[in-house]
């Protein structure tokens, strides 16, 4: 599970772009009212819609929903429970990969090396999000947090985190000098 | 008929048992309420979330139900016949 001690400050925690959920919300919606709005027209077209294959319209339209609402809870779920904690002293990766692959992996701030942001297309340009993508010198090579917005003020962040640790580990070095 | 009622129950079995997977995925996963982490969350929506999706299903699934039982088989089949001819 995520180990987070006391003496940890949290800076963030950060998940996708909302627009990366509004837009499975989009589709989820127009496929959910499409049959909805198509069905008067059937009804006038062909008189073979009248009841009782109303009926098995509905039914099938039942089924259809509720796949399709599945598909919805798991686009939300991919959403909500994919998120990366930001601490003053590591990142913690939660990921969720599908119903059976979850993932969790922690990456010292100290390790890092080399962070880049990309943000490509029109969208992302648009709404502001993108992805950080942090090289480090630990067992997990790198790390990639997808789809964030203000991957800019992201990268400020875990910079600003990485100075005040080499600041912080200077001034360990000039105390043991000294005494 | 009973083919396609079968189908219907075989696919509401898998739903449900998809959808408990989905619900035990929600809890199990979700951020643990620690005073630390909520700080940093206006609200936990996990429960909120698995409540809608809790309701919307058990509603759907009763209305297929109600259809399923409502509905006059005899005359689909004839219709479906007539619609063969």
């Amino acid at each position: 599970m995520i180990n987070i001690t006391e003496q940890e400050k949290i800076i963030t925690i950060v998940r996708r772009h909302i627009w990366i959920f509004a837009s499975s919300a989009i589709v989820f919606f127009t496929l959910a009212l499409l049959p909805l709005a198509v069905f008067p027209i059937l009804k006038v077209l062909l008189p073979i819609f009248q009841s009782p294959l109303t009926n098995l319209y509905w039914m099938l339209y039942g089924i259809f929903f509720l796949f399709l609402f599945l598909r919805f809870m798991i686009d939300w779920m991919r959403y909500y429970l994919d998120f990366w904690i930001i601490t003053d002293r590591k990142i913690i990766d939660v990921e969720f990969l599908n119903l059976f692959n979850h993932k969790i992996v922690e990456f010292p701030v100290s390790k890092i090396q080399d962070v880049t942001v990309r943000v490509d297309g029109m969208m992302p340009v648009f709404l502001n999000y993108g992805d950080v993508h942090i090289e480090t010198a630990s067992e997990n090579t790198s790390l990639e947090i997808p789809q964030i917005p203000d991957p800019n003020g992201m990268k400020d962040i875990i910079l600003n985190l990485l100075t005040k640790g080499e600041n912080h580990v200077r001034t360990q070095q000039v105390d043991a000098n000294q005494a | 008929m009973i083919p396609l009622l079968a189908l219907l129950a075989l696919l509401i079995v898998i739903y449900l048992t998809a959808g408990a997977l989905i619900l035990y995925h929600l809890y199990k996963y979700r951020l643990p309420p620690t005073p630390l982490l909520l700080a940093h969350q206006s609200s936990d929506k996990t429960s909120l979330i698995a409540g809608i999706f809790i309701l919307v299903s058990l509603a759907i699934i009763g209305a297929v139900l109600w259809l399923a039982i409502s509905t006059p088989w005899g005359d689909i089949a004839a219709t479906l016949q007539s619609l063969k001819r």
